[in-house]
Order: C-alpha cells, then structure tokens, then sequence
C-alpha cells in the first residue's frame, strides 16, 4: 500500500507540470471569454441605445439579456475542456512510452522496484484518474469565479443570472463530464475506467510482443466489447427480449467489472513475465 | 509529508469540489407540490384505490418538460426523472401489476395494455411483430402467450399472420378469449396493386394447433375520395373485461373549406355495430338522434354508456345491447373548465363511475366525482386541491390524461 502510494505521488509529480498549464490554459481562455462576449454585448448595447436612440427597455425585448450560456457555449468555454479531453487522451498513451523512451530507460528503473509489479500499473492508472477528475474539479471552481466577473462586467438589467448548477444542467452536452447525479458521476468514470484499463493492457502487449503486440492488443480490445455487449446481443436476438431492463443494466455492470479484472490479471502477469525493457 | 503536497492537494481538490457539487445539486432538486383528492361529500372510503394521472408543468417555467403525477387520496407521486427510473421505465400501472404477480411470464412481452386479457382463469397475450426488411417492415408474425392462472402453465408461440405481404402495419387493438378461442382484433393498413385500404381485421387464433384458424376482415375502408374521411373505430374496454361482442364506431367526416380557406371537419354520420365474436353476426345498432349528439364514452358489461356535455354538466345515458334499451340519463355536476378539447376522463370499475375534469391550473382545480353507474346516485364527490396554498405557488398547469382503478 506505501509502495503504491509512493509510486502516485511519484508519478502525479511527473504530471504536475502538464497539468498546470492545461488548468492555466483553460481558465485564461475562459475568463477570455466572459471579458470579450461581455464587451461585445455591451458594445452593441451602446451603439443602438445612444447612436440609433432606442430606448434600454427595448433593446433588452429586442436583444434579449445576455446570460452566462452564451460564455459557456463559445469556443472560450468550450475550447479548452476539448484540449484537456485531448490532454488526457494522450497521456493515457504516453504515461506509459515515456518511461521507454524519455531519457535513460526509465522504465527499468521502476521495474526492479522492490515491490509488485502491479503497483505501476494502478498507479499510473489512478494518476489517469486524478488527471480526470482534477479538471473537473477545478472547471466546478472556475465556475463561480467566471460567473463573478460576467457580473462585474455586465449591468444587471442586462443579465440574467445563472448558478452553477443551472448553468451544467441546461447544457447537455455536457452531461457526460458533470453527470447530473452522483450515481451517474460513478457510472460514466466507471466505464471510463474500464477503457483506460483495457487500453493499458493494449499497450502491454505491444510493448511485451512489439509489432505482433499490436496486433494483439486489438484483439484484445475487440474481445473486451465483445464481452461487454454480449449481455444485450443475446438480449436481442437470442432471448426474444427476456430480460427487464434493470437486469439487463446491472448484467451491464457485472460486465464492465468482468472487463476491469480481466484487463488487471492480464497486465499483472505480463509486467511479471513478458515485459521487455 | 512535504514531498506529498503536490498530489495530498489535488486529492483534497477534487473530493472538496466535486462532493460540494454533488451535495448542492441534490438540495436544489427542483420542488413540486403536493396534491389530494379531498372530499366533498360522501363517504370516507367510498374513492378507494382510485387514481388520476396528470402531467404537471410550471407555466412561467423555461422548462417545457411535463412531469407525470399521480394522485390520490392520499397524496401524490411525481415520477422521478433519475437515472434508475428512465433505466426501469415507466409501463402502464396493470402492466406493471402483470410484471410483479407474473414475472416470468411477462418476460419480453410488450407494453400496450391492449395486447392483453385477462381473467380469473388465464392471461392472455397477443403482439404484432415484424423484421425490416429491402422493401419494409416484412414478415408479420402474432406473438402469442397463455399463461393458466390455476396450474401456472405457459404455452407460448408465433404464428405467421396470413396475407402478410400486403400488411403495411398492423396494430393489436383487443383480445379476447371466448370459450377457450382467442380472438386477436386488428387494426391493419394495407396496400395492393397502389391501392391504401385500411381494415379492422379479426383473427381466430387455434390454441392446441397453434395456427391461425380463421381471420376476417370486419371493415375495409379503401382511402379513395379525398375530402371524405370514414373512419371506422374499435370502442375500446377495459383489457380485463371479457366482451362477447365488440362496438366499432363507424363515422363519416367530411373536411369543408370556407371563405377564409379554413379546413373544418363536419360529421355526416355516424353509425354504432355490434360484432359477435361467437356467432361473427354484425349488427347495427341503433340509437337515432342520441349517437349524433352523443359521444360514446365507455363500454362495459354490455352497457354503452353516451355522454354530453350540457353547460356544467354532464349527462349520462346509459343503453343495454341486450335489451336494447336506453336506461334513464342522470346529470354530473362538474366545476373548473369544460370547454372544448377538455373532455372529462371517464372510467368505470365495478358498478361506480368515476368522471374527473381535465385541468386544474392554479386558479382553478379539478373535481373527482364517483356515481353509481346504474341509478346515477352521486356516492362521492371530491376536488384535487394543492396542500400547499396557491398563492406561494409558481402558475402551473395540471392536465389529467388517465384516472385508474386498481
């Protein structure tokens, strides 16, 4: 249990850097946009209110009021949240082919660690996550923050207040990253787990077999969605139908869990006894 | 314990933020108010089970979302729109009573109310299904289960619908099983040779050869001139009641342009058939001048019942198919709105009528009535009231689209 703990904040500092740029990215860009939309808003505001003489009343019937979805759909808001889904994408890849690549072979290092082998494997795993979850942490906090300066910014008259809660539920399309409900939170990052894991075992096998592993690694892949929508193919065309829908769900979860073991027996024995350095 | 801050804090970061988050968006759950019938006059459990299904929705509100409600004397329920619930579903309260006495029997089978039967002795299935095929919907086939009440039997299996090439779609309306014979009423659309027909269809269905043994067409309605609309309708029932003979409501409408190109549908007649399922007789019923003024309102245990609204009333009148014969009417008294488009719901349970208005909004409510279904003496009368007061309420609109008697 030390050992890993070790191993995470060990790699997490690794990451630290990264991490920090992507937040700083994301919250510039972000408060960017309130101060430009809301400038924007306001410019035509003043330009029909004092150059075309239209009373204020009107403009606002017009015009409507500015609220903070308009921020919070422009490529300001929703830019950055791509580059850091992107950011995570690739790290999945690269935690791992650093430590083959960067300098000095590093992976052979952490591979004569007094310790089991499958501790870098959860640890890297758990960093994918706090990298995860630590975004959507800190986009939860920017929120407000960004919500604070769109006041200071705007006249009230001309706005329409929003909380954080009401600003991430009337934006669907968000809803995979800020679930609605803490059960779905479990859902969504549960299967996400599930892929990184299945995509680390894919890594392994390339890294243990090189260009066979490749192959093999796709096949593994394949298995895993296999396995997984089995459940609902037989469901379909074999059963007629036989199963009701929260059966069939919490099967859903009985095979996302097969998946998540399988993929950690199947890296356990090949950090054990296939990895090449 | 400093080379640990770095991811010490992030942790601390995301539990923080994220349970805050969490923990807010469940307290700020949107709130909804309470509802109850409550009586008026009556007896006190004279309503027994009885319950009014609605869709509730705050007018002032952005959100166009109705959320189903259902209410009783007891208070009400709002069906919940979390994850688990739209996983669950939300079948019909018989089917879902179905589901938890016979679960295993219900496995796969569909949720239309219509598709069932059900008496003391049996349950009784029937669904329409079909394969997409190249050049449509192809290869109709009547799902059939039989569930023996007594000795927990199950037979179930498919049969081919016969002149199935030339089914375009096919809607189960009813089944029933008379002496042991399943009957499958149908609603199909066909098409042959360019030709759009539409038919009301029954098939007899051979439970120990499991075959089709005999189908007729009751009704065919080719689609030939065009301002003029015939419509022929199964008067639906209960699904648990067992009827002998089925109502179809035949109309004739007939789309009249005026002036101002405004489309108005003027009825040009109307006509009531009875169609025995022993004997396959047809039968016109006849009703003179009252099916004009009249809408048919419900059928059960061979009594039609016509209704019309009269100013805030509305007014019963009861026909016996056997003695073909119009019992003496008697008057509702109903409040809140009765105009057009806001028929009350009607249902009969075991000899008591219950007729609820259709809207309640924050200013006016609904009421709930229960009758005896024979002499029209009012045994309960009630509205649906808010527990909390109006005034501390957002406007709001109630429509009530069911009332169930379990």
């Amino acid at each position: 249990m030390k050992n890993y703990l070790k191993l995470v904040n060990f790699e997490f500092n690794r990451l630290a850097k990264l991490f920090a740029v992507l937040l700083g990215i994301t919250f510039l860009a972000q408060i960017g946009g309130v101060i430009v939309l809301s400038k924007k808003y306001l410019n035509v505001a003043n330009e029909r209110i004092y150059e075309d003489m239209i009373p204020k009343a009107q403009f606002i019937a017009e015009f409507g009021q500015m609220n903070f979805l308009q921020v919070a759909r422009s490529a300001f808001f929703m830019g950055p949240i791509a580059l850091c889904i992107a950011g995570v994408a690739f790290y999945i890849f690269l935690i791992w082919y650093r430590d083959w690549f960067g300098k000095n072979t590093f992976i052979y290092r952490l591979l004569m660690l007094p310790t089991t082998r499958l501790n870098i494997f959860y640890a890297k795993l758990t960093n994918i996550l706090l990298l995860t979850f630590g975004f959507v942490a800190f986009q939860i906090i920017f929120l407000p923050i960004e919500t604070t300066v769109f006041k200071w910014m705007m006249p009230s008259e001309f706005r329409n207040d929003m909380n954080v809660i009401e600003i991430l539920q009337s934006m669907p399309e968000l809803s995979i990253i800020f679930p609605n409900s803490f059960l779905e939170f479990i859902l969504y990052y549960g299967a996400g787990l599930m892929v990184v894991s299945v995509l680390f075992t894919a890594i392994l096998l390339e890294r243990s077999f090189k260009w066979k592993g490749i192959f093999a690694g796709i096949i593994y892949s394949l298995v895993a969605v296999a396995v997984l929508i089995s459940p609902v193919l037989l469901h379909e065309f074999v059963l007629n139908g036989f199963f009701y829908p929260i059966e069939l769900f919490l099967l859903e979860i009985v095979m996302g869990l097969i998946i998540i073991a399988g993929s950690i027996w199947m890296s356990a024995f090949l950090l054990k006894k296939k990895i090449t350095v | 314990m400093k080379k640990y801050w770095k991811s010490t804090a992030i942790i601390a970061v995301i539990v923080i933020s994220i349970g805050t988050f969490y923990i807010n968006a469940a307290l700020s759950a949107p709130e909804y108010p309470m509802f109850i019938i409550e009586k008026q006059s009556g007896q006190d459990q004279a309503l027994g089970s009885l319950a009014v299904e609605g869709f509730y929705h705050e007018t002032a509100s952005m959100n166009y979302v109705n959320t189903n409600v259902t209410i009783t004397s007891e208070g009400s329920e709002y069906n919940s729109r979390t994850f688990i619930d739209q996983i669950i579903g939300q079948p019909a309260p018989m089917i879902e009573d179905l589901q938890n006495e016979h679960r295993y029997f219900m496995r796969g089978k569909g949720l239309s109310t219509d598709s069932y039967f059900e008496s003391d002795q049996m349950l009784a299935y029937a669904e329409a299904t079909y394969s997409y095929g190249s050049m449509g919907p192809e290869d109709f086939t009547f799902d059939i289960g039989i569930l023996d009440k007594q000795t927990n039997d199950t037979n179930a299996f498919t049969v081919e619908i016969p002149e199935s090439l030339e089914i375009d779609y096919i809607y189960v309306e009813d089944v029933q099983v008379v002496d042991n014979v399943l009957h499958v009423i149908t609603y199909n659309v066909l098409s042959n040779n360019n030709n759009n027909n539409v038919a009301n269809y029954i098939y007899t269905i051979d439970l120990t050869k499991e075959t089709v043994s005999s189908y007729e067409a009751v009704f065919t309605e080719s689609e030939q001139q065009e301002d003029l609309d015939i419509n022929t309708s199964l008067v639906r029932t209960n699904p648990k009641q067992a009827n002998e003979q089925l109502l179809y409501l035949k109309t004739e409408n007939k789309e009249i342009e005026d002036q101002e190109s405004i489309i108005r549908i003027e009825n040009l007649s109307k006509e009531l058939i009875s169609y025995n399922l022993k004997t396959k007789e047809k039968t016109i019923i006849d009703l003179g001048e009252r099916l004009k003024e009249n809408d048919i309102s419900y059928y059960v245990d061979s009594t039609v019942y016509l209704t019309k609204i009269n100013e805030q009333n509305l007014v019963v009148t009861p026909y016996q198919l056997e003695d073909q014969q119009f019992g003496n009417p008697y008057t509702i008294e109903l409040s809140g709105e009765t105009g057009e488009g806001h028929s009350p719901m009607i249902e009969v349970h075991e000899g008591k009528l219950y007729v609820t208005t259709r809207r309640m909004t924050d200013k006016i409510n609904a009421n709930v009535t229960m009758v005896d279904v024979k002499t029209g003496e009012t045994l309960y009368k009630g509205e649906v009231i808010t527990k909390e007061d109006k005034e501390d309420l957002d406007e709001f609109e109630l429509y009530i689209h069911d009332i169930s008697v379990r």
